[in-house]
């Protein structure tokens, strides 16, 4: 997958690449010219009188080199800032198109942090890999390549051969020092972002903190992680100042030995001043190359190893790879569910978290779901959108298995509003229609008003087109809930689903939303999860799960009579307030 | 304001002064140093090369290699102690304002917290601080080297030669205008293209925490396109700032080009008269190239220093806002609390403006229950955050046992007084430690508490039950779970004044009647005071206040404010008769 990705985005930006290695070839060839100029220059100053318009002559050249150069850099530079965004915008895009498109049971095994990272550390290293190799590594080979041409041929094998064994010297150092410093890298970014988790869980949690009277515990804590980003951010900084103290020692030793064997060359007549004085200039383009070495080898491989996590990634399974065996295209499906003998574990647990589940529902019909916390409520939800995979002829919607019916369809015909109410930072109207464009205004309006919350909603500054998050503007868990209620309104699929979504609201709220969505589920069928038997009483039939089972179903009079768990459910809710008005 | 930040500045630096100076002398050391290397390559062309010996009064060009080998280590060394005691300085300093600024935040009381989102905190403390370290890095370590190394380059050429410097220096003003303007232009496709960054990362993490709605609603293709279309914005704005960033070395190299062709230009047609010989001519280029450098990195480091200053700005704005510290040390230390509670004319508003409680003045006796009924807005909240004294009243008094709980001390009164919130928070650490929170309990306490709230039902179930180790802000438990957790905390910490805020809102009835079985009989010996919207679970109360616009409107027990047909006679009419509905 990430080879394709890769392989594709060379293949659309070949002749950039060319061109890009093509300029730093050319632009560290030209580097190597000005050193020569002036070395001749130096010899010509000798006898000034006689060299007047050669020297002229030369510095034109001089000038004229440099103004060149400019043009080169700037089209290398381009093109080198342009290419490895190119790369991570790829890979970006290919990664999240990926990830929307992930069974929701492969995705639960990892932490949002996590996912996160990819997108953001990850790719950034494979970036910093590319960049590196075709920014940095280039100029090394080139510059390798050329210089060391320069020197031999222009002026001395011997010369040449000195100068450059501390440098050899300095990358083999480098290399060490650089293993280490990236080490104590690694340290310092953990200890870092564990410090970030820290600050960020104590400024959330200050109440809960002050309650507890906890301040002095949790700072004598930051401390002691504060201390631990101190002591690792101080041990990379010295191994980098190691590294630079390490090139400069070699790079002082190279010139140093230069100084001596030049200058007796010079003197033995072997070698010009000016040659002498070039010499010294080619070992300065040296600087670069050899302080780069271990960084680009250090890059290349984090991109790697940032390079197989995508990988891993990239192989996980899709949910629309079940297409090629899907029968039924049918796109509208009407709410006919079918659930027969279905059990479920989630992957990795024991425990069933439902167990022998029957249920049949028709068209039109309201499904009233009540149990206990844990008791598989929303796992059941879950599975009717296909969240996590169910065996065969287990459930069936309009006749169908859902196995045979494609995700995508699945799912547009089962509008279902989850327990979490998550908002995006987006306008208002954004999170109703969840960014698709084919409703206006009106219908949103509508939806808002259908839901109970169009008042509080045109009370605010721009209304619907309101920003969540912006300026203030903070919404309570029941206005939330509310507003992830009014999508059930602008959808129009045949089977609606609420999975506890009416915990946060009043009594009143609650029950003029209620006949609201009595009359919108008039001809749909309808799936009312709930912890209160005034949510779900209406209902044409009641399920009652405990522990994932059914151990009760029928209407609100027939449970009742039935005098089992519902019935104690009831008392709880109802009786207890009755009895205490008799009295 | 400007003075206000250099004082600032010395007010976080000034136990680092002596060092600072030593880093200041050590600097002036290598500088020396470094303009001597260049001045014996000269001595070297100009008598011995040019000249033709290997030897000139009993030195000789090996002896002046060696020379030149050994300074150059020595200013290596020194280099590197330098920068280790300024990384050293920088760590510390940032490490001090991170531990002053963490504090402040826990002391700063909820007003404090109110009026400063987290995400503000966290940049503060967490990147502003770190912003600081690159203000010793950079100005004290670099900066004041190089202001070092162009006033000694400077003088010794012009030491070498008064017109040929002068000369020379025309480039200068050249340097100094397009490093600064480019660096400007630079800095700001900087900051323009790391906003979209943000926009980016942002929209990233939530379409990965929305990921499921994403799915079940099949938006997959919409978010694939703002994704593509964001992407694409950072891109675009990314890929122009390669041209500037190659633009200042470039330019810099063609003026540096012209500096040289002055140079030698003046010295061959010798301009001005000027004299030279070809080894001062090599110091020449060698100086001018040395002062290139430290010129372009002073104006590079320039936004930085801007922008230490601006984090440090930010970070004592903070810390110098000392009226909203908590004062936990002083006060009376009453550790038992007989638990009565007295509201005398309480006044109180969030922003000294609009009263949400309007002359409150109620008693509630030890071991009494009592249930705060209202709409949203009416304050009850506010009264619960009242007697904790996460607030303070503007007018009236509040006492606990008779004594003014601005007298005692925060700590006895919080550790005396426990509050179950609406939206508890888990930290992410194990379950045991969550019901701990730091506090002097044994083991055999928390699962004790455990049973209490009935929350063992699902921690049992858990991999390592009480050792659990629960995920950043408790995402793996749904609300109701936390709840439990908090009331087995509550159980666990065993206050004299219980107030449970609406605390049962998301439990199943089961579940719930468990607990309350707890709360009844662990409220028998405690003042309690409860806020719900179900009026079903405070029908057992010994006294219900029914607040209406920060007022008490009524109170008495059930049966008495049902009989007075007022205000809680018609909301608790309203829900009975939907539930009742059903039934006739």
């Amino acid at each position: 997958m990430m080879r394709e990705i890769i392989r594709n985005t060379i293949k659309q930006n070949k002749y950039r690449i060319i061109i890009c290695i093509l300029f730093v070839g050319i632009n560290i060839y030209v580097l190597t010219i000005p050193a020569k100029i002036i070395g001749y220059i130096i010899d010509l100053l000798y006898n000034i009188q006689s060299n007047e318009e050669i020297i002229v002559t030369n510095l034109i050249y001089l000038i004229s080199i440099g103004l060149f150069l400019v043009l080169v850099r700037l089209v290398w530079k381009y093109y080198v800032t342009y290419l490895p965004r190119i790369f991570e915008m790829n890979i970006r895009n290919s990664l999240f198109s990926h990830l929307l498109r992930i069974k929701v049971s492969k995705l639960q095994e990892r932490k949002n942090g996590e996912l996160m990272s990819y997108f953001v550390k990850d790719v950034a290293d494979i970036r910093a890999a590319i960049y590196n190799m075709i920014s940095y590594g280039t100029r090394i080979i080139f510059t390798l390549v050329f210089v060391a041409y320069s020197m031999i041929q222009n002026i001395n094998l011997h010369l040449t051969l000195i100068a450059l064994t501390p440098l050899v010297i300095a990358a083999v150092l480098t290399f060490n020092i650089r293993k280490k410093m990236d080490k104590n890298y690694q340290i310092s970014q953990e200890s870092f972002t564990e410090l970030s988790e820290y600050i960020q869980e104590s400024t959330d949690a200050i109440r809960t903190i002050k309650a507890y009277h906890g301040e002095d515990e949790q700072i004598k804590h930051f401390i002691s992680l504060n201390n631990k980003v101190k002591d690792s951010n101080y041990k990379v900084a010295i191994y980098s100042s190691m590294l630079s103290m390490c090139i400069n020692i070699c790079f002082g030793l190279s010139y140093g030995l230069t100084l001596i064997f030049g200058s007796k060359l010079v003197l033995d007549g072997v070698i010009t001043v000016g040659s002498f004085i070039a010499f010294n200039t080619y070992i300065a383009l040296f600087v670069g190359p050899v302080s780069w070495m271990a960084r680009v080898i250090s890059k290349y491989r984090n991109g790697k190893l940032a390079y197989n996590r995508l990988e891993s990634i990239l192989k996980i399974e899709l949910e629309l790879n079940d297409m090629k065996k899907i029968k039924s295209h049918e796109s509208i499906l009407k709410g006919d569910i079918l659930i027969k003998n279905l059990s479920f574990n989630y992957p990795g647990f024991i425990d069933r978290a439902l167990s022998d589940i029957n249920i049949n529902i028709k068209q039109g019909e309201t499904l009233g779901v009540i149990g206990k916390i844990g008791s598989g409520k929303s796992t059941l939800m879950n599975l009717l959108v296909k969240l996590y995979p169910v065996g065969r002829d287990k459930i069936n919607i309009n006749g169908i298995d859902i196995n045979d019916i494609p995700t995508d369809i699945l799912r547009e015909n089962i509008c279902y509003i989850t327990q979490d109410n998550f908002l995006f930072s987006a306008t208002l109207k954004e999170n109703i229609n969840l960014f698709r464009d084919e409703y206006d205004d009106e219908d949103i309006k509508q939806s808002i008003k259908n839901s109970i919350i169009y008042d509080e909603i045109m009370n605010l500054p721009n209304n619907i087109h309101t920003v969540i998050g912006e300026r203030g503007v903070d919404l309570s868990g029941g206005q939330k809930q509310r507003i992830a209620i009014s999508r059930a309104f602008l959808n129009n699929s045949d089977i609606v689903i609420f999975d506890d979504t009416f915990s946060a609201l009043d009594n009143k709220t609650e029950q003029k939303l209620l006949r609201n969505i009595k009359k919108l589920v008039k001809n749909k069928t309808c799936i009312i999860v709930s912890n209160r038997i005034s949510d779900i009483k209406h209902a044409d039939k009641i399920v009652v799960l405990d522990n994932g089972n059914i151990v009760e179903s029928g209407t609100h009079r027939e449970l009742l009579e039935a005098k089992g768990t519902y019935n104690k459910f009831y008392e709880e809710q109802a009786i207890k307030v009755e009895d205490s008005i008799l009295n | 304001m400007k003075n206000k930040t250099l004082l600032r500045t010395y007010k976080m630096s000034k136990s680092h002064i002596k060092t600072i100076m030593l880093v200041v002398v050590v600097s002036l050391v290598i500088t020396a140093l470094e303009l001597i290397n260049p001045y014996l390559i000269k001595i070297v062309i100009d008598d011995y090369i040019s000249v033709g010996i290997y030897e000139k009064g009993k030195i000789t060009v090996q002896m002046i290699g060696m020379a030149y080998l050994f300074i150059a280590a020595m200013i290596c060394i020194l280099d590197f102690i330098n920068s280790c005691i300024t990384e050293y300085v920088g760590q510390k300093v940032v490490f001090d304002l991170r531990n002053k600024l963490f504090k402040y935040t826990q002391y700063a009381n909820t007003t404090f917290h109110d009026k400063t989102p987290t995400g503000k905190l966290f940049v503060r403390i967490a990147n502003d601080a770190e912003d600081i370290s690159a203000l010793f890095k950079d100005v004290i370590s670099t900066i004041i080297k190089d202001v070092i190394i162009i006033i000694a380059i400077i003088s010794m050429m012009l030491y070498l030669n008064v017109k040929l410097s002068l000369i020379s220096f025309v480039v200068i003003p050249f340097i100094v205008v397009t490093s600064y303007f480019i660096t400007r232009a630079l800095n700001k496709a900087y900051t323009h293209s790391k906003s979209i960054r943000t926009r980016l990362n942002t929209f990233l993490a939530e379409s990965i925490y929305g990921i499921k709605l994403i799915k079940i609603f099949n938006r997959q293709i919409e978010k694939q396109h703002e994704c593509e279309k964001t992407s694409k914005e950072f891109f675009n704005s990314r890929k122009i700032t390669g041209i500037y960033e190659g633009l200042l070395p470039a330019i810099i190299d063609v003026l540096q080009d012209v500096a040289i062709i002055i140079i030698v230009g003046a010295c061959v047609n010798k301009w001005f008269s000027i004299e030279s010989d070809v080894g001062l001519i090599y110091i020449f280029i060698i100086y001018i190239k040395k002062l290139f450098e430290p010129i372009t990195r002073i104006m590079d480091n320039i936004e930085v220093v801007q922008d230490s200053f601006v984090s440090i700005n930010k970070i004592y704005d903070i810390l110098e806002k000392e009226e909203y510290v908590e004062d936990l040390d002083t006060g009376k230390y009453v550790c038992e609390f007989k638990g009565k509670i007295e509201f005398k004319n309480v006044w109180f508003s969030y922003d000294k403006e609009n009263y949400v409680l309007k002359d409150i003045s109620f008693t509630i006796h030890p071991h009494e229950s009592v249930a705060l009924v209202g709409k949203t807005g009416s304050g009850k909240t506010t009264i619960t955050n009242l007697i904790n004294r996460f607030y303070d009243i503007d007018k009236g008094k509040i006492l606990i046992d008779g004594i003014n709980i601005k007298d005692i001390n925060l700590k006895c009164l919080r550790k005396n007084v426990g509050v179950i919130l609406q939206d508890p928070y888990i930290f992410a650490r194990n379950i045991k430690d969550n019901i701990k929170l730091n506090a002097d309990i044994s083991d055999k306490v928390v699962e004790s508490s455990l049973k209490l709230s009935s929350a063992n039902n699902f921690i049992n179930k858990l991999p390592g039950k009480f050792e659990y180790i629960a995920s950043q802000r408790g995402e793996s438990f749904s609300v109701g779970e936390k709840q439990l957790i908090a009331f087995s905390r509550i159980f666990a910490h065993n206050p004299s004044i219980f107030i449970l805020d609406e605390a049962t809102a998301n439990i199943d009835t089961n579940t719930e009647r468990v607990i309350q079985k707890s709360v009844d009989i662990i409220s028998k010996e405690k003042t309690s005071v409860f806020i719900a919207h179900r009026l079903s679970t405070i029908v057992n109360v010994d006294k219900i206040f029914v607040l209406n616009q920060g007022r008490i409107i009524e109170s008495g027990n059930h049966n008495q404010l049902l009989k007075s047909n007022g205000y809680y006679s018609s909301l608790y009419n309203s829900y009975y008769t939907t539930l009742a509905k059903l039934d006739k």
